[in-house]
């Protein structure tokens, strides 16, 4: 009679792990569906543009957002705005140098003032943001936005699994920080980088 | 729409809304819409022709 009690206090205990399972999320679409604006506001130049070249995995747990820990890679040479000679400037050895610091990252380290309402998660995210060779802690506030079973109609197909995704409109660097031409050409090339996120992640079944 | 007001535009960028995730994708495609150094570029090249036109140009029989 106790073992049955007790088989019924340990049984279900055994399945909660797989309810509130963290899963994976790899943010290399091949879709070429995340994005990551940059927006610089000189006197002399208004300079906009984008990275599409997402990459990284970040692990989420939908019962406990708080926890999300991940890293998210941009491929520096992704980095375009719509005037080619700009853009290779841009890459180029003078400004950002994508030959010698191929990748920005961004590595998760912590969340703070998580509020959850249903699908959706907002939160400071405090991490390293690494740059042009220079890592720094920073933190902004992000939205995640879980989606259940809505791979395969990302993908167009019959794929299983579930998306995550993350959007962050206030985040802002300053390029002096990272060794960006610190001090020069600040009437064309504004110190502030204002950066927009919108990236999702797949969790295939 | 209308005239470009920036500079010169060689990577035209195309978006798309994925029905999925509601982000809005973009993909470069090369072209050319010219922009004001274009135009500025054009004025300079006209204004030299013309100093040019005036410096070489034949002399009329009889001057």
């Amino acid at each position: 009679m106790r073992c049955r009690w007790i088989a019924c206090l340990i049984l279900p205990a055994l399945t909660l792990p797989a309810l509130a399972a963290p899963e994976t999320f790899d943010f290399k679409d091949p879709k070429d569906g995340n994005k990551i604006e940059f927006k610089l506001d000189a006197p002399l130049e208004k300079i906009a543009g984008t990275a599409n070249a997402v990459s990284g995995t970040v692990t989420f747990d939908p019962q406990n957002p708080g926890s999300t820990r991940g890293k998210i890679v941009v491929a520096t040479a992704s980095m375009t705005v719509p005037n080619g000679m700009q853009t290779s400037i841009m890459r180029g050895h003078q400004w950002l140098d994508a030959g010698k610091f191929p990748e920005i990252t961004f590595e998760v380290k912590d969340l703070s003032n998580v509020k959850t309402d249903k699908d959706k998660t907002s939160a400071d995210v405090a991490g390293i943001f690494t740059l042009h060779g220079v890592s720094k802690e920073v933190t902004f506030p992000v939205e995640m936005k879980y989606l259940k079973d809505k791979l395969g109609e990302h993908l167009g197909g019959s794929q299983k699994g579930d998306m995550l995704v993350i959007t962050s409109t206030n985040f802002s660097i300053k390029r002096a920080d990272y060794n960006i031409m610190p001090g020069k050409n600040l009437d064309k090339v504004a110190d502030t980088i204002k950066l927009t996120l919108g990236v999702a992640g797949a969790a295939p079944k | 729409m209308g005239a470009n007001q920036g500079a010169t535009i060689n990577n035209i960028a195309h978006e798309r809304v994925d029905p999925a995730t509601g982000l809005t994708g973009v993909t470069y495609e090369k072209g050319f819409i010219p922009g004001l150094d274009f135009l500025a570029i054009a004025a300079f090249m006209a204004g030299v022709l013309a100093t040019a036109s005036f410096l070489f140009g034949k002399q009329k029989p009889g001057t």
